[in-house]
């Protein structure tokens, strides 16, 4: 069995294996053949069940014509408070204070994008909570 | 079988998806946190609030905007870092409660009187407890340094947010000393692993970790 096939199997019960999965359709890893949509549509699936990373990092790559920058923008935003709220992170260091302080201040944060990470956070925060464990 | 064949892929996965982010995210990995152990209970988003101007939230919902208190960051950083092995092992969210906010001595003992009454799934997480955190666990000594030199490096942040780096990183490595005690308290490492491996030798999904544990003794051997 090759990680590709793995990562199908458990991308429904692990956030995180769906985002790495779209990393793998993305940029052709563990078996997988390269599919740009899917890889989108996986990323943006496991953000909303709290795996981010692979949306934020795939979108660097995009068009505007192929994902909202605002969007994205949004999912930066969540990424960085839920870090703040201790929800999936790797623990509590200085640079990421900081760097979680400056993105939530950032004047990237359009009133757009403050919209839309708030309309994101409706309607997943209990759902990307939840999946990551930091709901009790 | 197909159980096992799934659970056995559900265990790569996450070794696989584990390594894979390590790669991508490499960072220093600390373990868990608290002093007296008992539940912190989620402060409701509107009386956390240490920014003003504040936006809308669900009733009882965390606010984007705002940093919860430290203990509060603390619990969830150890909560969302226990659950996403255990839950794949078969831990119930109420065990994953009171490991992480509850009495610890309390939730091993339980956890090893189901695991030697041969509960599959008890075995597993018991098995990765007692390799995981019981022997791989930061000595105190280690945790009092990697406390003083976090400490040290909250002098780059404001007072404020200082205090608060420095009240997080407290209560994560008094978590730690807590399961360390727990630990020595409740858990044997090897009888837990022998429960692991005999339930490998049945073809227990636990098999993929099993050999950890016979590599780790015989290094002490």
């Amino acid at each position: 069995m090759v990680t590709g096939d793995l990562l199908r199997q458990s991308a429904d019960r692990l956030p995180i294996a769906e985002g790495a999965l779209a990393y793998c359709e993305y940029y052709g890893c563990g078996g997988i053949t390269i599919d740009v949509a899917s890889a989108i549509e996986h990323a943006r699936d496991a953000a909303r069940r709290g795996s981010v990373d692979s949306l934020i990092d795939i979108a660097l790559h995009l068009q505007e014509s192929q994902i909202d920058p605002d969007a994205v923008s949004a999912w930066t935003v969540i990424r960085a408070s839920l870090q703040q709220q201790g929800c999936g992170s790797n623990g509590f260091r200085v640079d990421w204070l900081q760097q979680n302080a400056a993105t939530l201040a950032s004047n990237r944060v359009t009133p757009q994008v403050r919209a839309l990470a708030e309309e994101y956070w409706q309607a997943y925060g209990a759902q990307i909570r939840s999946g990551l464990g930091c709901s009790y | 079988m197909t159980k096992r064949l799934v659970g056995g892929a559900l265990l790569a996965a996450i070794l696989i998806t584990g390594a894979f982010f390590a790669w991508r995210h490499p960072v220093t990995q600390p373990t868990l946190p608290s002093e007296t152990l008992h539940v912190i209970p989620e402060q409701p988003a509107a009386s956390e609030a240490a920014t003003p101007g504040v936006s809308h939230q669900n009733a009882g919902a965390p606010s984007l905007w705002v940093r919860p208190r430290p203990e509060v960051a603390a619990r969830h950083y150890r909560r969302s870092g226990m659950a996403w092995v255990l839950r794949q092992l078969g831990a119930s969210e109420r065990f994953i409660d009171q490991m992480t906010g509850g009495d610890l001595v309390v939730a091993l003992n339980q956890l090893k009187a189901q695991a030697q009454a041969g509960d599959p799934a008890a075995i597993n997480v018991l098995g990765w407890i007692a390799h995981q955190d019981c022997r791989l666990g930061r000595t105190s000594e280690v945790l009092d340094q990697y406390e003083a030199w976090q400490t040290a490096n909250a002098k780059a942040l404001a007072p404020v947010d200082a205090d608060w780096f420095a009240a997080a990183v407290h209560a994560d490595v008094a978590f730690d000393k807590e399961l360390n005690l727990a630990c020595q308290q409740v858990i044997d490492v090897d009888q837990a692993m022998e429960l692991v491996e005999a339930r490998a030798k049945q073809g227990d999904a636990a098999r993929i970790y099993a050999p950890i544990g016979q590599r780790s003794r015989l290094c002490r051997q």
